[in-house]
């Protein structure tokens, strides 16, 4: 009778234990699980892009490992990225994933941020792009039409520290009078909200914008204005590549203004574009991980964007646009890092009068 | 006297009326924006949980039955005296406490299998080798889920010290 | 038509159908386990599904996602432990009949009326695609606070004789759940400065900690079985028998199930909740109510299947999540290549399909796996409790722990523990405090952006009129029956 349960227990633990891993040594990482951090929860963005990754990693990176997704989630992204600050050991075995969400707090300063992204080193990183759409009651066709526009507009915000924060300062910057609705809980239900009429201006990432927004702009419910734009390798916003149709956001601060923006806000909005949308999502590794092991991610990630089948993958789920991989990521990362410290403050301020938002 | 009053039930009471006046002033301080829901919640209930304790006070005091104020029978009925309840509350939260000393200092894995061994045999009374093979079922079981889900079990201060094999690292 | 048709032959398609045997496996060992959910279904196989056909992973993951809430009866009704967040109602009856050693009667009566409940919640998906999308473009945020409003009037029912610690009780809950980061600005309010709390605590530590935590202790404190009677009584045939003498409830709940499941934002943990209070509110004979009556079990067990079927329209037709795992389910589309949106009812309208008949024929697999493992596993209800207890408190702490993965959720669910306990010690109903945690973050989202939207002329909006009414009429339903029944002690059971 015990001798059964004895069995038993060491059955199940027998079951389990077929994950038993050597120990590292130098770049191969045959027979290795590399754990890449997402400080957010199953199925939200960040986590289906690095999902949408893995398999790449995993066919790239010397000798195949297994490249599993480790979420933790918490503190809007702050936990995750504290932990890997902090935690994790710099043997090339645990990468890190950062979205918008979690740089915004980095650059407004939030005093819970303990993590240093100057500090880490880039593999790449991904772009994305933003539409900005309107109610087409308005008679506006395009951003000419927005210059001396007086309507009072409503727009459907998770929050003004939010990635929110890029299209409420291009409206506020283009003129308009836009009063945000905080307590939506993403752009899907920034979406419903447009549709039912509750807001009439809103914006949509590009992918949900093909796919939902097109429609209704086909059935005459809404009236596509511009999108935010994209970094080129020269660090100027020029038009998106994906909806090369509509201007990008400077455009149409000159289509409405008769110059091109400049000043401090242009420089804060140009410093959080880049942080929200030009490179969007990146994937870290730790401040001492040794060159041999970087530049084998890099490769890996060189690579992985040759590939026709990511290429194919990437149209089809993540934009299309094109990602960034190694230099050329820290170099476009390095708009966030070199940020002035005026345009930060003018950032607060703003946020403090507008909309009585103090980033503690 | 004061015994008769200052039962479990009425310091609870009075914690909850402190609780939600400590919501009231934390919630002060507060954006506009965020200050609005918690402020007027807690003020209701603080004014509600102060007529509560009033109510439960003189229950206490005039010795009343306590019975039927919840609706359902998940709350409980027992057939001992509520002295000797407190004791045995305390004696298993001892045990929580225990274990959760140990898993700050070797780790869950190791600590929840030493623990359903232990509780095998010295709570449930089974022999040794029924206990080993419970612990290690379990042990098992924790670690098909750290597979599955991809998660570490929070680690202990030995984990620091000395490198332990997969699970129990 | 045809298209329904041919997703239906698509599905027994041999490899089709060995994902969804697959998923419904997953999800009934997850739901079987207190604590976990569908979240953690989903996380474990979302995995897999990369590169997978969209057809196959769909008959996986809907699959799983369908038997969480016919497992999950599991835990609810055998130990008072809320299964998943959507199966909390069932222990007000469920577990009171297990202690009676009816646990099997119980158990056959919420299995078939989880059938049902899931098939009527697929075929309303199935007839209400066209018409969706007007149907939840109605509800705008002034109508969704008045149904969490509507959610939170529950408590009223479920306070019994002293209405006001009921309140009070939701006061809690509403209070853990602001806790945290608020909706709308970077404010983190009642953190005492600690990082774990900046997040607020999660759902299933709330459950856990208010109901697994107090019955686990209270039955170690007792030192028996689970169930209070030596021999299991009732089988599940009588259980079955109960249900179809019902059918009135099973319809009525399966629709309110369908329809919350349907409104995105309400959650589907209240679904329950209310489907149990309506059908206290509904009926003049509710002394036994939280004492072992079979239609506590009946009710929210056809809403919560329901509500899954509900629960994938605005996540397939909007892209919105109708609850957590739906959260979870949208990524899977992602990794999927499918974009959700108007797009499914046009070019995907076969995967539509294939989605209603996967939870069709997952809710009948899994209500038939299900009674057939019923008998064994009620007979863990007469064993001495110590076998199962340290199994048990391994299960909380996990489930605890994979929430939000640090110490910060042992340690809240120690306290959550303690407070439930007392509570439960001292009349506080807790069903009342995890509705007012449940709900406050819609009821404090959605009265925020009505005010500031629309200042306050929203009150005299059409759709917040009626659920006004319909808020006033269930309030006084319910005090109304309890009031004439209060004189008298209970010996009358006039119907």
């Amino acid at each position: 009778m015990q001798k059964k349960w004895i069995l038993v227990g060491i059955a199940f633990f027998l079951i389990s234990s077929l994950g038993l891993v050597p120990l590292a040594q130098g770049v191969d990482f045959s027979g290795e699980t590399i754990k890449w951090i997402i400080p957010f929860g199953v199925g939200g963005g960040s986590d289906v892009w690095a999902r949408l990754y893995a398999p790449f990693f995993q066919k790239y990176l010397p000798g195949k490992p297994t490249v599993a997704v480790q979420n933790m989630p918490g503190g809007g992204s702050i936990t995750g990225g504290n932990y890997f600050h902090t935690r994790v050991k710099a043997d090339g075995l645990t990468a890190f994933g950062s979205s918008g969400s979690t740089s915004f707090p980095y650059l407004l300063g939030v005093s819970q941020v303990k993590y240093d992204f100057a500090k880490y080193h880039i593999v790449f990183a991904s772009p994305t792009g933003g539409v900005a759409y309107i109610k087409p009651e308005f008679g506006v066709k395009s951003p000419k039409d927005l210059k001396g526009f007086k309507e009072k507009l409503a727009y459907a915000s998770q929050g003004a520290t939010s990635l929110d924060l890029i299209p409420l300062l291009s409206f506020e910057m283009l003129g308009l009078d836009v009063k945000a609705v905080f307590g939506y809980k993403g752009r899907g239900p920034g979406r419903v909200a447009f549709e039912q009429g509750e807001t009439n201006i809103d914006y949509q990432t590009t992918t949900a914008f093909t796919k939902n927004v097109r429609p209704l702009i086909d059935q005459g419910l809404a009236v596509p204005l511009m999108t935010w734009g994209i970094l080129d390798d020269k660090g100027n916003v020029v038009r998106d590549p994906v909806e090369p149709e509509f201007p990008c956001f400077p455009e149409a601060y000159e289509m409405v203004y008769g110059k091109k923006p400049s000043g401090s806000a242009w420089k804060a909005w140009k410093a959080f574009f880049v942080a929200g949308f030009g490179v969007q999502k990146a994937m870290w590794l730790p401040e001492k991980t040794s060159p041999e092991i970087v530049e084998a991610y890099r490769s890996a990630a060189a690579e992985i964007v040759a590939d026709p089948e990511f290429q194919k993958m990437v149209k089809k789920s993540l934009g299309g646009y094109p990602q960034l991989v190694g230099q050329e990521a820290r170099q476009a990362f390095n708009e966030v890092l070199s940020v002035p410290l005026e345009s930060k403050q003018w950032v607060l301020k703003w946020l403090k009068e507008r909309f009585d938002v103090t980033v503690k | 006297m004061p015994s008769k009053v200052l039962t479990i039930r009425v310091i609870f009471a009075a914690l909850v009326v402190l609780a939600f006046g400590y919501g009231i002033y934390e919630a002060v301080s507060y954006m506009y924006l965020a200050k609005i829901f918690p402020l007027y919640v807690c003020l209701a209930m603080f004014i509600l949980s102060c007529i509560n304790l009033v109510m439960e006070v003189r229950i206490s005091w005039r010795q009343l039955d306590h019975s039927g104020v919840g609706f359902v029978d998940l709350e409980s009925k027992w057939d001992m005296a509520m002295v000797e309840v407190l004791k045995r509350f305390c004696y298993f939260m001892g045990i929580v406490l225990v274990l959760y000393a140990s898993i700050s200092l070797i780790g869950y894995s190791l600590s929840i299998t030493l623990f359903v061994i232990v509780f095998y045999r010295f709570i449930t009374n089974t022999n040794w080798w029924v206990a080993i093979g419970a612990g290690l079922a379990g042990l098992g079981f924790i670690s098909l889920i750290s597979k599955l889900l991809v998660i570490d079990w929070p680690s202990g201060v030995l984990q620091n010290w000395i490198s332990l094999p997969w699970p129990l690292g | 038509m045809d298209a329904a048709l041919k997703s239906l032959g698509v599905i027994f398609d041999p490899s089709h159908f060995l994902m969804l045997i697959l998923g419904v496996l997953v999800g009934l060992s997850i739901g079987i386990l207190p604590g976990l959910g569908g979240i953690v279904g989903m996380s474990i196989l979302l995995p897999i599904i990369y590169g997978m056909d969209p057809h196959t992973a769909f008959a996986l993951l809907i699959g799983m996602v369908a038997v969480i809430p016919t497992s999950d009866t599991f835990p609810s009704v055998m130990m008072g432990i809320p299964g998943s967040s959507a199966s909390q109602a069932t222990i007000m009856d469920g577990y009171p009949l297990a202690k009676k050693g009816e646990a099997a009667r119980a158990l056959g009566a919420a299995f078939t009326v989880s059938l049902m409940g899931g098939l009527f919640g697929a075929a309303v998906l199935s007839v209400i695609v066209p018409i969706a999308r007007p149907i939840v473009l109605a509800f705008g945020s002034p109508e969704l606070f008045m149904l969490a409003l509507l959610g939170l009037s529950m408590v009223g029912v479920l306070s019994g004789k002293r209405p006001i610690k009921g309140v009070l009780a939701a006061g809690i809950g509403l209070m853990i759940g602001a806790l945290g980061d608020a909706p709308a600005v970077p404010e983190y309010r009642y953190t005492f400065g600690i990082d774990y709390l900046m997040d607020g605590i999660p759902l299933v530590i709330v459950g856990l900690g208010l109901f697994a935590f107090p019955e686990i202790v209270d039955l170690l404190i007792k030192g028996k079985a689970i169930s209070e009677v030596a021999t299991l009584g009732k089988g599940w045939l009588d259980g079955v028998k109960d249900a179809l003498r019902h059918k009135f409830i099973i319809l009525r709940c399966s629709m309110i199930g369908v329809i919350v499941g349907f409104l995105p934002g309400l959650g589907g943990s209240v679904v329950d909740w209310i489907a149990y209070g309506h059908v206290i509110q509904t009926t003049r004979d509710r002394e036994n109510f939280g004492k072992g009556d079979i239609r506590g079990v009946i009710a929210p067990e056809s809403a919560n299947n329901a509500k899954e079927g509900g629960g994938l329209i605005p996540t397939l037709l909007f892209g919105i999540p109708g609850s957590g795992s739906m959260a979870v389910f949208l990524g899977g589309l992602l990794i999927l290549g499918i974009q959700p949106g108007p797009a499914m009812v046009t070019e995907n309208v076969d995967l539509l399909y294939t989605a209603i008949w996967s939870l069709a024929l997952a809710n009948v697999f899994g209500a038939g796996l299900c009674i057939f493992l019923s008998k064994p596993i009620t007979r863990l209800t007469v064993i001495p409790f110590t076998y199962l207890a340290p199994f048990m408190i391994l299960i909380i702490t996990l489930a605890s722990y994979q929430a939000s993965r640090g110490w910060g959720d042992l340690i809240a669910l120690l306290v959550m523990g303690i407070l439930g306990w007392v509570m439960k010690q001292y009349g506080w109903p807790r069903p009342a405090a995890l509705i007012g945690y449940v709900l406050s973050d819609n009821i404090e989202t959605y009265l925020f952006i009505s005010v500031q939207r629309y200042g306050l002329t929203w009150i005299t909006r059409r759709g917040v009129i009626i659920l006004a009414l319909i808020i006033i009429a269930s309030l006084v339903m319910g005090a109304f029956w309890q009031h004439k029944k209060a004189p008298r002690t209970g010996e009358d059971y006039a119907e």
